[in-house]
């Protein structure tokens, strides 16, 4: 396991599991910042919903599915109100996170790999999820080129990604270097050389990240207050957004088809 | 409220650490980001800019409401005489700081709700960052109304809660204030005193947001190179967590009083 794995392990294992956190997400296992509209009430209800707005991006939520960097199994949980467990196939580099998505749903496939060494046959699944996880992946592009070799024919990749500005990116502990990407044209264009077609890239920043650290920080003077947390625990998850705050530029909705057929029909 | 409020600026405008942060300026607001603003002190300056645009000239004489410890009076020497500048502050602290920094301006101790001042005296007036402290809002804007002259103008910066905020209550803004929320009904207020040509613009993200990011920036650096420690270092973090969630819209708004016939 390299460096950067082992650290990125460490952090998710740690914190995929803490009280407060697990509180807040409403104990659903989802760890991630959610889609906000104006009636999204709290952070599962808008996990949810970034899940639907990646599933829009699919021709049709039918077939097999895979979920790249499952986490504790939240979204392949969320994925059976459509797919049947045997259709669902997720892939984590964490063996205590993916014992946790085995427990849950045991009749899905959950393996240990690397997202950007994927092993699987060509043209194996209908669509690809991939919620919040691409730019820890060594790296993105390698991600791309595996994600669209086992694509289908005509099948869609849907994702989330976070931008970090070039200061954030050299101060990140948790991304493989290179990872920069300054402004959303360049980003498509990642997509293109890989041979994506109908190419779609959403800034969301505003409705995921904004939404998820207003709601948090909301959540926790509120916790703060009634005396439910100490100062020291406020100020604890404050640092952990403050830091974020520091380095976000962009959080992204992405959506990419693989060609229908290498040939065109005569 | 007033002895609370001056109590805070009192304190926190002089601590060491936040003056090296605003690049030992003595500036203290949040400021204008663009995208070759690299660092607080720049970014102050370009919310005056953006405020003094509104002016149709920076010429004659101007109020600088609230005008902290003087370094928006200081940079308005960039434009006008010392003559022509007038400031007022609740505190008489930061009053002392102003008239030792520009002697030949005016600094006076004066409620922004209840200016002394004759009607028609100043041919532009500016306010960054506190019109939402005062007794109230609309009472200050009428006061402006009556103290500009004919075709004069005021610019300030303002900020509207969350409704969540307005619930949870926020001592720093006066609670009349703190009702106000939405975009169309704070326009209305302009307009109900008398001004016309009122601009309000949006200035979350380029004010607001920008300076968290920024502030965040300059802080993790500091923690790494081990200038401030993790519990310094989280509780800014803290400080700037629970401002967060009470923050909706930060305005830029520019308006006229009527030419009179």
């Amino acid at each position: 396991m390299s460096k950067i794995t082992s650290r990125i392990n460490r952090h998710y294992d740690q914190v995929m599991y803490s009280e407060y956190r697990n509180k807040y997400y409403g104990d659903s296992d989802f760890f991630n910042y959610g889609y906000w509209g104006s009636k999204t009430l709290d952070q599962k209800a808008a996990c949810e919903n970034l899940i639907e707005e990646l599933l829009s991006f699919f021709p049709s939520k039918t077939g097999n599915i895979l979920d790249v960097a499952c986490g504790k199994g939240a979204t392949a949980n969320y994925l059976l109100k459509y797919y049947k467990p045997q259709d669902i196939t997720g892939i984590n580099i964490s063996e205590k996170q993916l014992a946790t998505c085995r427990a849950k749903i045991p009749e899905a496939t959950f393996l240990l790999m690397d997202a950007a060494k994927l092993e699987f046959g060509d043209n194996s699944f209908n669509n690809i999820l991939c919620v919040e996880a691409v730019f820890h992946f060594d790296t993105r592009e390698r991600f791309l080129h595996e994600a669209y070799r086992v694509l289908k024919p005509g099948g869609c990749l849907a994702l989330t990604d976070i931008l970090l500005t070039k200061w954030g990116e050299q101060k990140n502990p948790f991304r493989p270097s290179g990872g920069f990407v300054g402004n959303l044209e360049d980003y498509k264009r990642i997509y293109q050389r890989v041979g994506f077609k109908g190419v779609e890239v959403i800034d969301a920043t505003k409705e995921c990240w904004q939404g998820c650290y207003k709601n948090l920080a909301r959540y926790s003077y509120e916790k703060l207050m009634v005396g439910e947390i100490d100062i020291n625990i406020f100020n604890e998850v404050a640092m952990n957004i403050f830091r974020k705050l520091s380095a976000t530029q962009y959080y992204l909705l992405a959506g990419a088809t693989k060609k229908n057929s290498e040939k065109m029909s005569a | 409220m007033t002895a609370r409020m001056n109590r805070f600026y009192d304190d926190r405008m002089y601590v060491d650490r936040l003056r090296k942060y605003y690049g030992n300026s003595d500036f203290f607001n949040y400021g204008y980001w663009d995208e070759d603003t690299f660092d607080q002190k720049a970014a102050c300056e370009n919310l005056l800019e953006k405020l003094l645009s509104f002016f149709p000239s920076q010429s004659g004489k101007i109020l600088d409401v609230a005008c902290g410890k003087g370094a928006s009076s200081e940079y308005l020497l960039k434009y006008y005489n010392p003559q022509d500048i007038t400031g007022i502050n609740i505190s008489e602290k930061q009053l002392a700081t102003c008239k030792e920094k520009i002697p030949e301006a005016t600094f006076l101790l004066m409620d922004a709700a209840k200016l002394e001042f004759e009607d028609d005296s100043f041919d532009n007036i500016l306010c960054v960052e506190a019109v939402f402290h005062f007794n109230t809002r609309e009472r200050f804007l009428r006061e402006a109304y009556r103290v500009l002259k004919p075709g004069g103008c005021l610019a300030l910066t303002d900020i509207l809660l969350t409704k969540w905020g307005v619930q949870q209550g926020l001592w720093w803004i006066d609670a009349n204030n703190a009702l106000l929320t939405h975009l169309i009904a704070y326009e209305k207020i302009y307009r109900r005193t008398g001004f016309v040509q009122v601009d309000i613009l949006d200035a979350t993200k380029a004010c607001w947001d920008d300076h968290c990011m920024n502030l965040g920036r300059f802080c993790y650096d500091k923690l790494m190179a081990g200038e401030i420690d993790k519990k310094i270092y989280s509780e800014i973090a803290g400080r700037i967590f629970r401002i967060i969630p009470f923050i909706n819209y930060y305005l830029l708004v520019g308006a006229r009083k009527v030419i009179t016939e």
